[in-house]
């Protein structure tokens, strides 16, 4: 009994730490953060008054807020999509057994940790329309410049390829490490069984990595829909509203235009779908579970 | 004999191709950062000719402008913060977050799964979320502009990751070692210290690395939160898009302190990143 | 109709090091051949380059006089079994038994019959929902079968299907896997580091060691006439003692001196060994089984004087561990009358039995 209840009051000091700063910072924010949806919460403009569900309401109404909603979803989905197919497959080329394929792989990573804000700037530069390398390269192949950060169609794409080049990578590690976690004898069990290669790839590889293509997915869309440096950097929402996407949309709301009880509004809003989605997928995925 | 070596060929054949793939994807994956090098070694003519040099007379006049007199902003005092602020909050979310993490893996309790789950999931909201409470709360007990608030937001912000990702390095270990130690004598706290952590020693460089990477990066709530005595380098660099988009070359050369570090550090993370950066769910 | 030859077949994973090194061994057509063996020996490598897994360094592979070295391991039509089983963690019973069929495209519903019928003989019929990793280790290993029975192969690779599993299931599956030879008239071509389950199971075995090939037979050929002191240690479910002997050749009948025990030698056995030149050379040495001893308590000239060091109780018998100048003896005695530590005894030895071994490790008694 005395050894159990030592047991427990060791858990409780080793835990305790760590739960009171994630709820001081993590968690009572997001109860603050509703407190302050329900209010009308302006800068300098005297003080809060209780307002009900009137954010929300209006939020409902909101042609912008529609738009970025729209925005997001669309830079999610081509940016998640653009890096899965592509990663997915380099994860296959990396693991061909050659000489010198390790360094390479190493290498071709390095993106992914690059500060965000820098790749920005850096891509911001290349796409320039007047001196950027990018233009340079595609009117060498003979076609016309291209305001990839000032042209409606083009700009929210310009994103996603930054987005892409940086995370990419990304996909292609976690699926390469997932293809080596692979044992060795179920390959051997398809050759003495007599599966050829594509029945090898379709029945025996793609089902064991389904698990890790679903984790991947679901980092990619959780990580890209709070991505803001890049619009920040290199468009600030524009061409005409084409790259504002949520995190910016809110970010001008709460700090631009310093309506906090609408930006509020907006977190909280954009809390409970990512917790909805997480919470289905990751239900379906099983991440939480442990397989111990 | 002759299907031998025809067998030979053909690997090799699929290795250079291979290869060479390998190579383009580098390449690729490497341009943005050789553009940042050279932009921030051109001068200012080379910077916006068109069309691109490639060739040019290297200079360190972008790095000068940069570092002694730009502005009359130092970057130094920002990558002072930078490095003040991603030490000290590495530190305490690793710190913290091992004993949490021995904790659910050691001790387990009803709900602790639950709990680490949840813990976890704080990991997924939108940071953009946070700034409009955090930015209120701090600003109601002084702390805007502190290096105090950063510390403790990313504190916070990498606790959720170290828990998780520990928690697995720690359920790995053979349970008869500290068992063994608990035998010999050794209380609950020496177990921890002496024989448990130092054999998640590439789980802590792991998630310390990566801490560090995600403080050192973080751009939004250091935006917020900070003006002018503790913003860190992200902030400074936020700066060129309102510097009317002439100063390319020194805001590039900071560029190249903001990521070279990392890159380094990266470079000899490789073998547990995935484990890191997929939360332990892919090894 | 399988019949498997190794013609000269050498496997280098280095240049230097061989893991089989001219192997020659050809198995009948619907027979059982067990290949034994301590691990390292050589033997999965063999049955690995036989079923296509690995490449052949040096010689041929021919089944049924035709060359199988570059073939690749799909179209050899063999189907393997596995010690860890090998099953599809992804997929449940029914899809790991399938996947061989489906390999073939064979149509679903002659696949549904050919999976309930394989599952009946094995009696796994109500585990076909469950996968892998919730059944035990026996299930596993029954599936492992099914899925190789259930294609029209004849030829069955089987590398220490037994070896994981417990003492019981062993006997119980080794016996349902001889039935399985039997019924499907088929050629296996069986790995495993247990004597008494390779002799149970099969018609030849095939003692390897360090990459070769050391000698084939039945379980009691390899008992009484090993061609060499390593199978005569490795074979039998008491160690052999080996002790230093020697011929004496000027007494008026040939004589055996194993330390100070002299035995009296018949002239045929003596004989058998009196034209191996290598006799000369002097050092010999005598390979004793514990049966082929037994202990006494008065001396005699040709009785092996030593002291008990350990009793080992095997049910009825007891196997008596002495020693003395010459060495150490194991003798098989009836629990009853076994000695006690620190008794002294007097040993002699069935001299029909001796083996005897020259510097080589050759065994020169050897009946051919």
């Amino acid at each position: 009994m005395k050894y159990f209840r030592e047991k427990r009051r060791i858990a409780f000091a080793m835990i305790s730490p760590s739960i009171l700063v994630i709820v001081a910072i993590n968690i009572f924010p997001i109860l603050f953060a509703v407190y302050i949806s329900l209010h009308l919460w302006s800068f300098g403009r005297g003080v809060p008054r209780f307002a009900g569900f009137l954010n929300y309401e209006e939020l409902y109404y909101d042609g912008r807020f529609g738009d970025a909603v729209l925005t997001s979803a669309k830079f999610v989905f081509f940016a998640v999509l653009l890096e899965f197919v592509v990663g997915f497959a380099l994860a296959f080329l990396f693991n061909v057994k050659v000489r010198g394929m390790a360094t390479l792989r190493q290498i071709a990573v390095l993106p992914i940790m690059v500060m965000p804000i820098v790749a920005g700037l850096v891509w911001f530069y290349m796409f320039n329309e007047n001196f950027g390398v990018i233009n340079w390269l595609i009117t060498l192949l003979g076609s016309e410049k291209v305001g990839f950060l000032t042209d409606l169609d083009v700009a929210l794409f310009s994103i996603v390829l930054a987005d892409a080049w940086q995370w990419t990578p990304f996909v292609m590690l976690v699926m390469f490490a997932a293809l080596q976690s692979l044992p060795e004898y179920v390959y051997e069990a398809a050759k003495m069984d007599g599966l050829n290669a594509w029945q090898t790839f379709w029945r025996v590889t793609i089902p064991m990595l389904r698990p890790s293509i679903m984790i991947v997915i679901l980092l990619r869309i959780v990580d890209s829909f709070k991505m803001i440096e890049l619009v920040f950097m290199m468009t600030q929402g524009g061409p005409a509203g084409r790259t504002e996407v949520l995190p910016w949309y809110l970010y001008v709301t709460g700090f631009q235009a310093l309506d906090l009880g609408f930006a509020a509004a907006m977190a909280v809003s954009m809390l409970i779908l990512v917790t909805i989605f997480t919470q289905l997928f990751l239900s379906r995925v099983g991440i939480g579970n442990d397989n111990k | 004999m002759t299907s031998n070596s025809q067998v030979a060929a053909q690997f090799s054949l699929r290795a250079v191709l291979a290869l060479g793939a390998a190579c383009v994807v580098v390449g690729f994956s490497l341009f943005p950062l050789y553009i940042m090098i050279t932009t921030a070694l051109k001068s200012e003519s080379d910077i916006f000719s068109w069309p691109p040099t490639w060739t040019f007379e290297p200079t360190l006049q972008a790095f000068k402008n940069a570092f002694l007199l730009f502005g009359g902003q130092n970057v130094l005092v920002f990558l002072f913060n930078s490095v003040l602020i991603t030490a000290a909050s590495t530190v305490l979310a690793v710190g913290l977050g091992s004993m949490a993490a021995y904790a659910l893996a050691r001790f387990p309790f009803r709900g602790s799964k639950h709990l680490a789950f949840f813990i976890l999931s704080t990991r997924f909201a939108p940071p953009v979320a946070f700034i409009v409470p955090i930015y209120l709360m701090f600003r109601s007990v002084g702390l805007i502009d502190t290096h105090l608030a950063l510390i403790l937001f990313y504190t916070s912000m990498n606790l959720s990751f170290v828990i998780w990702v520990l928690r697995g390095f720690f359920a790995d270990i053979p349970i008869e070692l500290e068992e063994a130690a608990l035998v010999d004598g050794y209380t609950r706290w020496q177990v921890f210290l002496r024989i448990a952590l130092p054999l998640v020693r590439p789980g802590l460089a792991a998630t310390a690395i990566l801490s560090a990477v995600f403080a050192w990066n973080e751009f939004l709530l250091a935006n917020i939160i900070t003006q002018r005595d503790a913003a860190t380098i992200p902030v400074y660099l936020s700066g060129f898009s309102a510097s009317m988009g002439i100063a390319w070359g020194e805001y590039m050369a900071v560029g190249f302190f903001a990521v070279a570090p990392i890159m380094i550090f990266t470079l000899f993370l490789q073998r547990h990143l995935v484990r890191g950066l997929t939360f332990g769910a892919v090894r | 109709m399988p019949r498997i030859e190794f013609d000269n077949v050498s496997k280098r994973y280095a240049p230097s090091s061989a893991a089989v090194e001219n192997l020659s061994l050809t198995i009948e057509d619907g027979s059982f051949l067990c290949v034994l063996g301590p691990s390292g020996c050589g033997k999965s490598s063999t049955l690995r380059m036989l079923a296509g897994l690995e490449s052949i360094t040096e010689g041929e592979i021919r089944v049924d006089g035709k060359r199988y070295n570059e073939l690749k391991a799909q179209s050899r039509d063999f189907a393997m079994v596995f010690e860890n089983y090998a099953l599809y963690p992804h997929l449940d019973v029914y899809g790991n038994l399938a996947m061989p069929l489906a390999a073939r495209k064979m149509p679903r519903q002659e696949i549904a019959r050919r999976v309930e019928e394989i599952a009946n003989t094995l009696q796994i019929s109500d585990q076909l929902r469950k996968k892998p990793r919730q059944l035990s280790g026996g299930q596993r290993q029954r599936v492992g079968l099914g899925r190789a029975i259930i294609r029209d192969t004849r030829t069955f690779l089987m590398d220490e299907p037994l070896g994981h599993l417990e003492a019981y299931l062993r006997q119980q599956l080794r016996t349902e896997i001889r039935r399985l030879h039997e019924e499907l008239g088929a050629t296996t071509f069986y790995i495993t580091h247990d004597q008494e389950e390779a002799a149970a199971i099969s018609d030849r075995i095939a003692v390897m060691s360090e990459g070769r090939l050391q000698q084939t037979g039945d379980l009691l050929t390899l008992l009484d006439n090993p061609v060499n002191r390593f199978v005569a240690e490795f074979i039998g479910n008491l160690p052999i003692s080996i002790l230093p002997a020697s011929i004496a050749s000027n007494a008026a009948s040939p004589e055996l001196s194993v330390g100070d025990a002299r035995i009296p030698f018949s002239e045929r056995r003596a004989s058998e060994i009196a034209d191996s030149t290598r006799v000369a050379a002097g050092r010999l040495e005598a390979g004793v089984r514990p049966d082929a001893v037994t202990l006494h308590e008065e001396s005699a000239r040709h009785r092996l004087p030593l002291r008990v060091s350990v009793v080992e109780p095997v049910g009825d018998m007891a196997v008596i561990v002495a020693d003395g100048p010459a060495g150490r003896l194991r003798a098989a005695v009836p629990s009853d009358s076994a000695p006690s530590p620190g008794n002294s005894v007097h040993a002699e030895f069935d001299a029909s039995r001796i083996l005897l071994f020259d510097g080589d490790g050759r065994n020169i008694l050897r009946k051919t």
